[in-house]
This record gives C-alpha cells, sequence and structure tokens, in this order.
C-alpha cells in the first residue's frame, strides 16, 4: 500500500524533526517547512493527505490563517488539518471544542504540545482515513 | 484622528447642554401661557414667543455647528468647541434679558436664572471665560434695569389688579440694593463654582491618564504571558517529543543502561511540562478579571469528570461509587474550570488511595448552592497541615517520599477556580484513614 503523506507546518526544526521521526515510523511519507509561506509552496506542489499546522508562528495567530486560506481553496479545502499547540492555556480558547466549528476554527483535530508519539499517531490516523 | 478623552468629554457636555436647552424653550412656553392663561396676568405674550424663536435657531445652529465641527476639524477641537459654548451662553443671556424686559424688568425674580448660565460656564468654560460671562450677564441686566429706570425703554409690568410693587423699576434705592447684591452673590458664585469645577476636571483628566496607562499595560502584560507561555512550553514540548522519539525506540534500539537514563530525563520533562502549565494557569487566573460563564448542568459535568478518571481507579481496583441527586440543576460558571477542579480532586483521590480502596462522590442540591463530596479512605492529610492544603507548593509530609510527581500546584489552582466561583472549599481528614473534600458553588452568581 503506498504511504500517506503529511505536511508539518512548525517553526519549531527540533519539535519538526522528533515528529518527523515518529510519523515516519508509522509508515507515513513526510514534509516539513518552518513558515506558512514555505508550507503553500509545498502544499501547491504536492498536495498531502493530512495537513498538520502549529498556532503561534511568526505572527501569533500563522496557523489559523493558514487554516482558513486552505479551508477556502477548493482544491485543498478537502485535506485535514490537525492543529497543534502550546497557547490554550493563555488564551483559554477550548481549541478541542472548537475544532468542530468550522466557522469559527477551520481545523478537523486538534492537540495540545507536546504530544505522545502514541496519541499523535492515533489522531492522524483517524484524520486521514 | 482619535480625540482626547478630555475632548470627548466636552463634546458631550456641549451636546447635553444643547439638549436641555429645549427644555428651557419648552419651559418658556409653557409659562407664558399659564401666566397668561391660568393666572390671569397681562403680559407681552407674542415678544416672549419670539424670543422662544430666537432659542429655537440658536439651538440648531449650535447643533449643526457641533457637527460641523466634529466633521471637518477635529484637529483643534476643544477651542472651536468652546467657541461654540460661548456663543451659546451669550445669545441665552441676551435671551433671558429680552424675556426679563418684556416680562416686568427687576420687578420679575426670575432674574435669578442668570446664576443657571453661570454656573453651566463654570463646568464648560476656562475661570477667564467664565468671569466674562458673568460680567456680560450682569451688563446686560444693568442697563436693562437702568434702560427702564431711566425711561430710555419702555417697561412692561406683569400686571394684575391686586399687584402692589408695580413701580419698583422706578425704585432707584431698591434697584442699587438688589443689583449690588446680586452682582456680588453672582461673582462669589462663579468663584466657587469654577474652582471646584476646575479641580473636578483635573482629578478627572489625572484618572483618565492612569486608566489609559492601566489599559496599556494590562496589553503589554497579556502579550508577555502569551510570549513566555508559548516559549517555555514550546522549548519544553521540543525535548519531551525528541526524549519520546528516544525512550520509544523510534529509531531502534539503546543500550539499556541508556535508556534508564533518558527514561528518567523523559519523566522529569513531563513533570516539568506539567508544572509550568499549572503555573501558568494559576498566574493567569491571578491576573485576568474575565471568566467565561454560561449555563451548564453540574450533573453531567461531574459525569464527566468521572468517566475520564475511571481508567486509572480501574488500575488501581479502586471502587468509584457515585451518588448524583436528581435535582441538581443547571449553574452559571466556567465549565471547563469546573470539570477541571473536579478532576483533579479525583485523581487526587486515586493517587493517594490503596489498591482495593474506595473513592465516594455525592453530589446534592441545597436550595441556594450545589454541594460535591469526594471522599476517600487514602492515606490523609496530617491534621496539623490541614490549612496549609490549599496553599501553592504544598505536598502533603506523608507523600512526599511516595509520589514524586507531584508539584503542590493542583490544589491551589482548584481553590481559585473555586474561589471566582464564589464558592467554597474544605477539607476533613484523618491521617491513614482518608479524606473528604467538599465544595460549594451558589446557583446563582452574585453580579461581580
Amino acid at each position: 500500500m503506498e504511504r500517506k503523506k503529511i505536511l508539518i507546518v512548525d517553526d519549531d526544526k527540533d519539535l519538526l524533526l522528533a515528529l518527523q521521526a515518529i510519523l515516519e515510523n508509522g509508515n507515513y511519507n513526510v514534509n516539513s517547512a518552518t513558515n506558512k509561506k514555505e508550507g503553500w509552496e509545498l502544499l501547491k506542489e504536492d498536495p498531502p493527505d493530512l495537513i498538520m499546522l502549529d498556532v503561534m508562528m511568526d505572527t501569533s495567530h500563522e496557523g489559523f490563517e493558514m487554516a482558513r486560506e486552505i479551508k477556502k481553496d477548493p482544491a485543498l479545502k478537502e485535506i485535514p488539518i490537525l492543529m497543534l499547540t502550546s497557547i490554550s492555556d493563555v488564551t483559554g480558547v477550548n481549541f478541542r471544542a472548537a475544532a468542530s466549528d468550522p466557522n469559527w476554527l477551520p481545523a478537523d483535530g486538534y492537540l495540545d504540545k507536546p504530544v505522545e508519539p502514541e496519541e499523535l499517531l492515533e489522531n492522524v490516523k483517524n484524520l486521514i482515513n | 484622528m482619535i480625540l482626547e478623552r478630555r475632548d470627548i468629554r466636552l463634546v458631550k457636555r456641549t451636546f447635553w447642554l444643547i439638549r436641555h436647552r429645549w427644555f428651557a424653550i419648552g419651559g418658556v412656553i409653557a409659562a407664558t401661557l399659564l401666566t397668561k392663561y391660568v393666572f390671569k396676568v397681562e403680559l407681552q405674550d407674542l415678544p416672549l414667543y419670539s424670543v422662544a424663536l430666537l432659542l429655537i435657531i440658536e439651538n440648531i445652529i449650535s447643533l449643526l455647528w457641533m457637527k460641523y465641527i466634529l466633521k471637518c476639524c477635529p484637529e483643534n477641537i476643544s477651542k472651536t468647541v468652546k467657541f461654540n459654548i460661548h456663543f451659546q451662553i451669550s445669545v441665552d443671556l441676551i435671551a433671558l434679558t429680552l424675556l426679563l424686559h418684556y416680562a416686568g424688568g427687576i420687578g420679575n425674580p426670575m432674574f435669578l436664572i442668570y446664576s443657571f448660565h453661570m454656573v453651566i460656564a463654570s463646568i464648560l468654560l476656562s475661570k477667564t471665560g467664565t468671569y466674562i460671562q458673568t460680567t456680560f450677564a450682569l451688563l446686560l441686566f444693568g442697563f436693562m434695569v437702568y434702560f427702564e429706570y431711566t425711561g430710555l425703554i419702555e417697561h412692561y409690568c406683569l400686571c394684575k389688579e391686586n399687584y402692589t410693587n408695580l413701580y419698583l423699576y422706578l425704585d432707584g434705592n431698591y434697584i442699587l440694593r438688589t443689583y449690588s447684591v446680586f452682582a456680588f452673590a453672582s461673582y462669589v458664585l462663579v468663584y466657587l463654582a469654577s474652582s471646584i469645577g476646575e479641580r473636578l476636571r483635573n482629578q478627572e483628566d489625572g484618572l483618565t491618564k492612569a486608566l489609559d496607562k492601566l489599559n496599556i499595560q494590562d496589553e503589554i502584560k497579556n502579550e508577555y504571558v502569551l510570549r513566555v507561555t508559548h516559549d517555555i512550553k514550546g522549548n519544553l514540548a521540543a525535548i519531551q517529543t525528541n526524549l519520546a522519539v528516544l525512550t520509544q525506540k523510534i529509531m531502534g534500539p539503546i543500550d539499556p543502561k541508556q535508556e534508564e537514563f533518558l527514561n528518567r530525563a523523559y519523566i522529569r520533562t513531563i513533570k516539568l511540562t506539567k508544572f509550568v502549565k499549572n503555573l501558568l494557569r494559576l498566574t493567569k487566573l491571578r491576573l485576568d478579571e474575565e471568566f467565561d460563564m454560561e449555563l451548564f448542568s453540574v450533573s453531567v459535568v461531574i459525569q464527566s469528570a468521572i468517566n475520564s478518571v475511571q481508567s486509572n481507579a480501574d488500575e488501581k481496583s479502586i471502587n468509584l461509587i457515585y451518588k448524583l441527586d436528581d435535582k441538581i440543576g443547571s449553574i452559571t460558571g466556567n465549565k471547563l474550570s469546573i470539570e477541571e477542579i473536579i478532576t483533579n480532586i479525583l485523581l487526587n483521590a486515586v493517587k493517594y488511595t490503596n489498591k482495593n480502596g474506595f473513592i465516594k462522590v455525592n453530589a446534592e442540591d441545597n436550595v441556594d448552592h450545589i454541594l460535591i463530596e469526594v471522599e476517600d479512605n487514602g492515606l490523609g492529610i496530617p491534621g496539623d497541615e490541614l490549612s496549609e492544603v490549599f496553599e501553592e507548593f504544598y505536598r502533603g509530609s506523608n507523600v512526599k517520599n511516595i509520589e514524586e510527581d507531584s508539584t503542590g500546584i493542583g490544589l491551589s489552582l482548584v481553590k481559585k477556580i473555586v474561589d471566582r466561583h464564589h464558592g467554597e472549599i474544605w477539607v476533613e481528614s484523618e491521617l491513614d484513614k482518608g479524606s473528604k473534600f467538599c465544595i460549594t458553588l451558589p446557583k446563582n452568581l452574585p453580579v461581580n
């Protein structure tokens, strides 16, 4: 069976490498970018089966912006988005509940950093299928 | 162009003046009608209505002028608005003098109405501006009285058969006494009112500045907390995930001796992440005024908390029993936080209860509040430490050696959240017998 492709956009390279290792070990092909611009290029070049987005990158809501833009693009809107964030404690926003509301947060899943390998793989598997 | 608060206040008060003038105009018309038709006093009603018309025109001009100022040139607004106020007060004073002239001159005690304008000027204008308007009022009044006295202009009386003092306007002695007392009283009034007015204006400015400063600081603080959280947690997340790759042998097998050290580092990172998370939440709770409130069912929240710890209890074969009163309704509060504190207390109970022990959850509706109790037959808390349980960084002396995973923040966070809901929390405990945590949450949150 062909390996599914995942694109991760996160500005933390160290975290990116670890996530990549976990996902590749789970039999996925992983592409990564460290900002929105780079992410878009990869996205257009080779649309993945899942996109993982960090929320706070160059700006405090770059990930949200990118998710909204992806969901507006007819060619890309069907690709599931998994948001990763470490700011839910401060913003007080219930991302998990909001993730199901397409008008509010156009993401299909949400995980709080740091995430355990097992939990990550399970979420990825559920979203891709 | 953003107006300063001081200017906004001045503009608002000017519009207030314009609004109130409509009542004054109504008053002039009503008083004329009343005097003529109810009190049957002869008076010059046509000139009086004309003055009312003059006031209407003045008010419309002032209103349009103010709108124009706001639209065209907000740069020097305080100056132009004050010019508008000077216009309004001056026209008012002329109108009042005309009214007095046509309604009995100095014989009519209505001349005291000049004081209203003096007080309004003290509130809206500078001290100098106020004294200028007061002097203008006294000059108008003085000339009117003097001209009537000398016969340069006609005197119109408010006449009725049984009136006796129809010739006050010719009584030089009376005029002199009345006028000088009125002039003296006017200047004293203006001195007092404008001194107080100025002091209040300065105080208001000081408070406004302090408020602006606080708002800016609040924004900086929130941005700071957000950044710090992101940076600390971001670094920890990277460390923890990288360690997970190694300890879970994702990159292949590792030496058992090395694994032991890596595992220790991994566990401590998890602990540190949890600690930082709680610490940040505590800081946020302490700093923040806002707390999103919603109406939710307490039973549902308790049930959900129980479900989330069930597997932890099962692992230790702890019997988790619960009894939720059917009558328990909904309360207003922060649902997520309430679920979090119940889960927290339940997890503590699981942690400090031995295998095959029990945990009982009881919730009941007590008219104005809801009582939630979580009881266990675990390790208990030493009697002399009961008062410190909810303090930050408290860890029971009897559990320090057994349980390394505790940060001592969980219960203080629980207490903070209960406090924010105006509820109460307390604990009853006996060493080696168990503990009972009780929480009450009011059904109707007091406003503020």
